[in-house]
């Protein structure tokens, strides 16, 4: 047995993957009720167009069909879609179904239930709809030009809109020995959850009751959102979200969910509705898209004056009560000075609204937007001041001395040792001597390239006005046969909460994860917890579980003491026991303790004065440092934790082809204390991949009428396994300062530098060809197109 | 994604499916390997009314070596993995099974079959470029008989064929490797297992260091594969030096006119067709035994 003492730490096995490694998951598409009816959905063709007219006739006709709704029910049935966030932001009025108008291709116009998805199908393609096509807007510049608008009500397409700045941006710059300044559009990409979006509603007219099983990131949230979005009393509702095949920011609203529900209320039945690829990809959350103009200015010797942005975000066709994305850009506004000492700031943000799909979540959330420009720019910048980019970066890095450090921009940065990152990245890569590899190779007609990226992850928000509020509670409870249950609002989303959160538990008991059960993901039996998102798990909800375990593990000793007629002060937990330390003759297994108090002889004289026999213990973790009250310069600070990061990306570039080749991918990584360094490797891999795959493969295409392009998986590509090199991870700790473990959220640190460690790898190894590549993905076809235009 | 409602019929001869076939022309589909049917039926880009299971039928499974004409008689179900790792190929066609290591992954191998591939025919796919750049013969049985119908004449244009509603594929004859003659292979795709932004088979033979014949074909670049005769009868005769293979490559660019979306896209399958058939060529010189 493991010394369970020392749990946190550890590489246990995920005590999960027996279950979902031998076919005995259960998701939602797993479940069935008697009764059940299936829904499937007519999705609008048209990127902009005033509908006219729905006629639902031939539908209802169709043997099997028991319900049709269109954006009529959606009135009737429902209220407007409630809002997720609403920080700065415009809300529209809107409806699951469209209502007059539709605003994008692939928006639901209709909905059909019927006894197989089959005749659901076919009932969806006897639905006639008359639409008048209108302008579409596609681009932020046709979004600039109020010639036609999405809401007509706004009188223009603006949906945020917002300015800050801190020092004096302008005399910073124009102080500058040098300014680097430069436009970095990113393309429109998103998460491909394995599992897409599947909803099983189930409303009980008899009772009033609804439940709803879904794939979720956030089960109680959607619990509010569905009270608030159909007018019934929140108590009454039931959020189920059993086995979660993968969120990646993507399962955070209901606007999709609301359509099974409104058909099961009109039904009267069950109604599962199971999203295929091309509605995952079409109407799914979309996220990036976005412009972002960079100054900065920097002395001879590298070190910055000032940073001056302006960023201009895609939003499609909204993202705060379809989706929860906006807030993304302000994230990003607040990040954009990086790990990096910025004497002055100015930034402003627009975001536009567009007849695409929905802004929504995804592993990044606007700390990959204020990552991404900063770190191209960084090296055009070492270019241009003939420093090699690592050495720019360490010139300009926070000292570790610093922290917690407060950002000019309003975040307070806990812990983290940029300076000793940068060296080890350098030998890890053998620096110098792969720069002369370089040019030897490069004789031979071989492009081999390197990029770097500091990477910087703000974790755990807390976002006032909505659903990302940012505090986590947990309830540890004994049973009385010694085992213990901890009731997490955290959301198993397949990133390993049920062992993390198991040997944090378990190490303050003395037990193995195997006697610690994590009960989530159903709202009647966990408290009001904020679910899986924004790397939280190892900022909020493990130092909820690890204060709730003491609070609880304290009860225990004292009831012990009492048994034992010792002091509780003496008592350690070990082995599924406690005992007087140094005397294991004077103890009580788990199950004694719990049989004494619960059963024989009960609790009356057992439990000592002043205690209950309820074990269990409550404890809610709110972020210490979280300030929504701005400070005199106007600032906030939104995370608690920010793990740190050193990316390395070595392509080769085949100038004939055009074909880029990931050669090596090294990550020096810093989360503080590490729960399981298996997982924590698993999810710093898996988000390198999802980087590698946006800088490369993936990407949510429109053409200039706003027809949609990606809509299998043969257009939208993910990268596979033979495209991807090992990721080589080295971790460094440094413990945070703000939670009780030292531990730091870290579940989107792999994707936020890794398009810009890869674009300015492509860019060093093509730099002899003088060509200069500033567009996403990084497709052969561009590749190539730049060598042409440069002669080659 | 379900398909619309179909009736599903399964043939174990020949003659059984030729007369589902017959009865039902247009509305009938054959289910092959399915890997390219099924996708279409449940996204309903295919709606027939009737499909005719293949997949039994035991006469169509086979690869056969015929020593007289020099030929392997390949059964329309023969799956890709078979010819990848079949030893006839390998011995007597091993252009062949090197272009199926490129076709998916091998789940799709395994159920995927050339007949199915040819008959669907993607510009882009390693069957409809291989069996046209070594001129294989194909085998259609329908309601007025059978019929062998040339490379040439067999792929009309994207997702279309020679093949006749009512009709069924039942072999491809595919010519051997000739006496000194050498072979190569090369694709360029997004991904592994993607279908190629363009791919490249060339055949060699050589005599006294000279090319006495050559075959050059090349997919991806237009509604079928492309067999560049013109551009081969510029080889033939010359020594197969770097200087040859430069020129080849501008001949290559000069003779394909690649249909694309845009400027962008026309330039680039130009530039790499030219590449991908200069490196099948040095491959297939390499591949030259000792001493040609
Ligand atoms: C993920 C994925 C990747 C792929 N990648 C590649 C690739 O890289 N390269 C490549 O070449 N292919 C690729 N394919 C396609 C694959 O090779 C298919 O197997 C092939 O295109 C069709 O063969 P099939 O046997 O599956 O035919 P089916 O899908 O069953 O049928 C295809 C068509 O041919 C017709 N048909 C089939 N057999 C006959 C016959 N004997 N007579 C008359 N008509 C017939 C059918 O009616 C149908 O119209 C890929 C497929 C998938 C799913």
């Amino acid at each position: 047995m493991v010394d369970a003492s020392n749990l946190v730490g550890q590489s246990v096995r995920r005590k999960e993957d027996v279950r979902l490694l031998t076919g005995h998951g259960q998701f939602v598409d797993d479940i069935s009720l008697p009764g059940m009816l299936y829904a499937a959905v007519l999705r609008s063709p048209y990127p902009h167009a005033r509908i006219r007219s729905v006629d639902v006739s031939g539908a209802l006709r169709l043997d099997g069909v028991e319900a049709v709704i269109t954006g009529d029910d959606a009135q009737q049935l429902g209220k407007p879609m409630a809002v997720t966030l609403d920080l700065f932001t415009k809300v529209p009025t809107i409806y699951p179904l469209a209502v007059n108008k539709v605003r994008y291709v692939g928006e639901p116009v209709a909905a059909v239930a019927a006894t197989s998805r089959e005749v659901a199908e076919d009932a969806v393609e006897l639905i006639v709809v008359d639409y008048e096509p209108l302008p579409p807007i596609v681009s932020i510049e046709d979004a600039e030009q109020p010639t036609s608008l999405l809401y007509e009500e706004w009188g223009h397409n603006r949906q945020l809109d917002w300015q800050f700045q801190v020092g004096d941006v302008g005399s910073a710059l124009a102080g500058a020995d040098v300014v680097i300044s430069e436009d970095f559009p990113h393309h429109r990409y998103t998460g491909v959850p394995l599992e897409s979006r599947v909803c099983l509603a189930d409303y009980r007219p008899g009772q009033g009751a609804l439940t709803v099983w879904m794939s979720t990131q956030a089960p109680h949230q959607c619990r509010t959102l569905f009270a608030q979005s159909l007018g019934l009393p929140e108590h009454q509702i039931t959020v189920i979200a059993p086995d979660v095949g993968g969120g990646f920011g993507t399962k955070l609203q209901i606007n999709a969910e609301l359509i099974p529900v409104l058909l099961s209320i009109k039904s009267g039945r069950p109604v599962k509705w199971t999203e295929d690829r091309y509605e995952n990809l079409v109407s799914g959350v979309h996220t990036r898209d976005y412009v972002c103009h960079l100054e900065v200015g920097f002395r001879r010797d590298g070190t910055m004056t000032g940073v001056k942005a302006s960023l201009v975000g895609n939003l499609g066709c909204d993202g705060t009560c379809d989706a929860a994305g906006t807030a993304a850009l302000l994230v990003a506004a607040a990040y954009l000075p990086g790990p990096y000492h910025v004497p002055a700031f100015g930034v402003d943000v627009v975001g536009y609204v567009t007849n695409k799909a929905p802004y929504g979540a995804y592993r990044g959330y606007g700390k990959d937007i204020a990552n991404y420009p900063m770190e191209r720019l960084m090296e055009m910048a070492a270019e241009k001041l003939h420093i090699d980019p690592l050495e720019l970066r360490r010139r300009n890095v926070i000292q570790p001395d610093e922290y917690p450090y407060q950002q000019i921009s309003g975040p307070l940065y806990d812990s983290g040792d940029y300076p000793a990152m940068i060296a080890k990245a350098r030998e890890v890569l053998d620096y110098e001597n792969f720069r002369r590899q370089q040019d030897e190779t490069r004789r031979e007609g071989k492009y081999l390239g390197i990029g770097f990226a500091a990477m910087l992850e703000p974790s755990g928000a807390a976002v006032p006005n909505g659903i990302f509020n940012g505090y986590e509670p947990a309830t540890v409870r004994m049973t009385p046969e010694g085992q213990f249950l901890v009731f997490t609002g955290n959301q198993d989303i397949g990133q390993g909460i049920e062992t993390t959160l198991a040997q944090v538990a378990a190490s303050q008991f003395g037990v193995s994860v195997d006697d610690v059960r994590v009960v989530f993901g159903d709202t009647n039996a966990v408290p009001y917890g904020l679910g899986s998102f924004s790397s939280r798990g190892a900022t909020y909800a493990v130092s909820a579980v690890h204060r709730a375990s003491v609070q609880l593990a304290n009860k225990l000793k004292r009831i012990a003491a009492n048994i034992l007629e010792a002091s509780a002060a003496d008592l350690v937990f070990t082995q599924g026991a406690v005992e007087v330390a140094g005397v294991p003759s004077r103890r009580l297994t788990l199950q004694e303790l719990g049989n004494k108090v619960y059963l024989w002889p009960g609790p009356y004289g057992t439990v000592p004065p002043g205690d209950d026999p309820d074990l269990q213990a409550t404890e809610t973790f709110m972020g210490p440092r979280v300030r929504w009250q701005p400070d005199e310069q106007g600032r906030i600070n939104l995370y608690t934790t920010h793990p740190t990061g050193i990316y390395a990306a070595i392509v080769e570039v085949d100038p004939e082809l055009g074909d880029v080749r990931l050669r090596r991918f090294v990550v020096i990584h810093d989360a503080g204390v590490i729960i399981n360094p298996l997982i924590a490797e698993a999810q710093v891999v898996g988000g390198v991949v999802q980087g590698m795959g946006g800088a490369l493969w993936e990407e949510l295409r429109y053409d200039e009428e706003g027809q949609f392009l990606s809509g299998d998986l043969t257009s939208y590509l993910l990268p596979t396994a033979p495209e991807i090199p090992d990721v080589e991870v080295y971790h460094f700790v440094s413990p945070s300062p703000f939670t009780p473990l030292g531990t730091k959220g870290m579940g989107e640190g792999g994707t936020i530098p890794t398009p810009a460690a890869i674009l300015n790898a492509v860019n060093d190894a093509l730099r002899p060809l003088n060509v200069f590549l500033n567009d996403l993905p990084i497709t052969p076809q561009k590749v190539r197109a730049a060598l042409r235009q440069a002669g080659h | 994604m379900k398909p619309v409602p179909i009736r599903y019929l399964r043939a174990t001869t020949v003659d059984e499916a030729v007369t589902a076939l017959a009865r039902y022309g247009l509305d009938a589909k054959v289910l092959a390997g399915g890997q390219s049917l099924m996708p279409m039926l449940n996204m309903r880009l295919a709606r027939p009314q009737v499909v005719v299971d293949i997949n039994e039928i035991r006469d169509l499974m086979e690869i056969r070596y015929d020593p007289n004409a020099r030929q392997l008689v390949v059964g329309a179900l023969v799956r890709h993995q078979q010819l990848l790792e079949s030893s006839l190929v390998h011995a007597h066609q091993p252009l062949l099974s090197a272009a199926a290591r490129y076709i998916g992954h091998w789940a799709i191998r395994n159920r995927g079959t050339i007949g199915g591939s040819v008959v669907h025919h993607d510009p882009s796919a390693e069957w409809p470029l291989v069996t046209a750049c070594l001129g294989a013969e194909f085998h259609v049985q329908g309601p007025q008989g059978r019929r062998v119908i040339p490379a040439a004449d067999f792929f009309v244009t994207y997702l279309t064929t020679a093949v006749q509603a009512g009709e069924l594929l039942t072999a491809v004859v595919i010519p051997c490797l000739g006496p000194g003659e050498s072979w190569g292979f090369q694709e360029y795709a997004r991904r592994h297992g993607d279908f190629a932004l363009a791919a490249a088979a060339v055949t060699v033979t050589l005599s006294d260091g000279v090319v006495t014949a050559a075959r050059i074909a090349v997919g991806g670049v237009a509604d079928r594969p492309v067999v560049l005769s013109e551009v081969t009868q510029h080889v033939v005769g010359q020594a197969p030096t770097a200087q040859l293979e430069v020129q080849l490559g501008q001949w290559v660019y000069d003779a394909v006119n690649p249909l694309a979306e845009s400027p962008d896209e026309q330039a680039y399958k130009r530039d790499i067709a030219a590449v991908l058939v200069r490196r099948a060529f040095r491959q297939a010189i390499n591949r030259q035994p000792a001493g040609q």
